[in-house]
């Protein structure tokens, strides 16, 4: 591989790290905490690619030389070249979030090892519905048996997956993805709703209703968490298409 | 010398057959700048592709800022620090040296991408090879990031946190010794590297600039692995094998091999598989550090295939004996 074209990957995997976080593009793939790390890493690789664009700073050897005169590329890892595909796929086809594809692959119950371990705070006395994650309905519902969630309308934000890989059956979950570090430790969060109208996959919704006690027994990690469905819309995909534990 | 020789004629002579391969790549970019849009339907239309590209993308981009650091530490040694420092840092007898090379691994609050190239920095600085993959393997599990994450994600069970230090000291210890006495460092065929650059600052840029091609590219070969078993494996088959002890340790052992997740986040995961005995699960916090598909090219690109084929199966053995001790002792 050539000099120059070592130089051009650098700046490109650079500039492309930069450029993710400053879109909020690196939300569909890592946690926003490596926000910074990632900015500081893009800026060091493109420093080192735009010094190597600038500086001619390689010796005269013979060896050198005799490389550069018989095939003129032998100074860098081929392999090197792989390392543009991920960075050309983030800019040119921009991968969506993941969806309702790897969420119907997955159980969506919360471990009990999830619960925290001092019980939440009441919710505020209205008749207004309260948004919450997904993630926080779960443990009032599931791990607090439901205690502080009888008396209030909630409203959740989640997309649309089916109960079974590639049913379009009537029933659906409400689902959101959550993720640790990266997407590819993702794991679902899924509420079982009744009502509402089915819309397809991957549809993001924002939806309100009350709490109920669903089929599943009350209190295993099995069971998912049962919300009626009193109103729904369509929403756009949140910025941030993930929570987080 | 002479192998670098025969390396460069080796090099030389494939690209006299296949001279059209330099032009492989650009040509690839072009082709793919003109069907773009056939490709964004084509993906958007196939969820299962879709979440691929995700998963490749994300385990690179996360990976980025920890193979950076790597990268740059490498540069580091290998154009700051002399041989004779390092040597004379560590204890003379190597028994000695492999605890020591493990604890220094706390030092290093990176995960696997960071080790591998600073391993090769340290063979490559005169430390003998056990010691430095004694390094290499101790410290994307033991460092403090690491066992936050973890104490975080088993909050309440403090044990968990103390188990997996013990058992993935012991891992890296233990396979160092067995390297020291039966291992051929004769295996080991580092690339050449062909940095000459007149000033300081260019032999650093020069080694950086080669690292991050070179262990990058491994790191994306592991990525692209690790994606195809994240959308080919549903994870409720996993349900379905978790039975016994015996079977549960061996199934989330190679579940660690194969989804390579980075060491700062395996905890999370270790904590969401409750299927699974704990003893189970501190075998998979243990294993996923020091051997995963990514990690294992990466070692294949670093060190040789000869080397990594045999490295990488006494490894995944060693942690999993010692995970498995370690559990049942202290869980």
């Amino acid at each position: 591989m050539r000099r120059s074209a070592q130089d051009g990957i650098l700046v490109a995997i650079g500039g492309t790290a930069i450029t993710t976080v400053w879109s909020g593009l690196y939300l569909n793939f890592v946690k926003p905490g490596l926000r910074w790390w990632l900015i500081a890493a893009g800026a060091v690789v493109l420093v080192m690619g735009v010094y190597g664009v600038f500086t001619d700073d390689e010796a005269p050897s013979k060896g050198a030389q005799q490389d550069r005169g018989v095939h003129g590329d032998h100074h860098g890892p081929r392999v090197g070249w792989l390392l543009l595909l991920p960075f050309l796929v983030v800019s040119m086809i921009v991968p969506a979030p993941l969806g309702a594809f790897s969420a119907e692959r997955d159980s969506g119950a919360m471990p009990s090892t999830r619960a925290p371990d001092v019980s939440l705070p009441p919710l505020p006395a209205t008749s207004a519905p309260v948004t919450m994650a997904l993630g926080e309905f779960w443990v009032r519902a599931i791990f607090e048996k439901g205690k502080s969630l009888s008396r209030n309308r909630v409203r959740l934000v989640g997309f649309v997956s089916s109960r079974r890989a590639g049913s379009t059956g009537p029933g659906w979950y409400l689902t959101r993805m959550a993720i640790a570090c990266c997407a590819a430790d993702a794991w679902a969060i899924k509420v079982d709703v009744r009502g509402g109208d089915r819309l397809p996959d991957d549809t993001w919704v924002a939806v309100t209703g009350n709490w109920f006690r669903g089929a599943g027994s009350l209190g295993a990690s099995e069971a998912l968490p049962a919300l009626q469905i009193e109103s729904m819309r369509t929403v756009t995909k949140p910025r941030d298409p993930y929570e987080y534990p | 010398m002479t192998t670098e020789l025969a390396t460069v004629q080796a090099a030389n002579h494939e690209r006299q057959k296949l001279p059209w391969l330099r032009f492989a790549p650009p040509a690839f970019l072009v082709v793919v700048v003109l069907v773009r849009g056939h490709l964004i339907a084509l993906i958007s239309s196939h969820p299962a592709i879709s979440a691929w590209f995700t998963v490749l993308v994300s385990i690179s981009l996360q990976a980025l800022p920890f193979l950076v650091l790597g990268v740059v530490l490498s540069a580091c040694v290998r154009t700051f620090v002399s041989p004779t420092a390092l040597t004379r840092w560590l204890p003379r007898s190597p028994t000695l040296a492999v605890p020591v090379a493990a604890l220094s691994g706390a030092l290093l609050p990176g995960c696997e991408c960071a080790s591998v190239p600073i391993a090769g920095s340290l063979v490559s600085r005169g430390v003998r090879p056990a010691i430095a993959f004694t390094f290499l393997l101790a410290a994307p599990a033991i460092n403090p990031v690491v066992l936050v994450s973890t104490s975080v994600a088993f909050a309440g069970q403090p044990q968990v946190v103390l188990a997996r230090f013990v058992g993935s000291l012991l891992t890296s210890v233990v396979v160092g010794w067995v390297w020291l006495r039966l291992g051929r460092d004769s295996l080991i065929r580092m690339p050449a590297r062909h940095i000459l650059a007149k000033s300081r600052l260019g032999t650093f840029v020069g080694e950086a600039r080669h690292d991050m091609l070179h262990a990058g590219g491994f790191l994306v070969v592991g990525a692209a692995v690790a994606a195809t078993i994240n959308v080919v494996v549903p994870r409720a088959w996993l349900d379905v094998l978790g039975g016994s002890l015996v079977s549960s340790v061996l199934v989330l052992a190679v579940f660690a091999v194969i989804v390579a997740i980075c060491s700062e986040a395996d905890a999370f995961v270790a904590a969401s598989l409750t299927q699974f005995p704990l003893t189970a699960r501190l075998v998979f916090m243990v294993v996923g550090p020091v051997i995963d598909v990514k990690l294992f090219s990466m070692q294949v690109g670093t060190f040789g295939r000869r080397f990594a084929t045999r490295f990488a199966p006494l490894t995944l053995v060693v942690a999993v004996v010692v995970a498995t001790a370690v559990g049942t002792v202290l869980m």
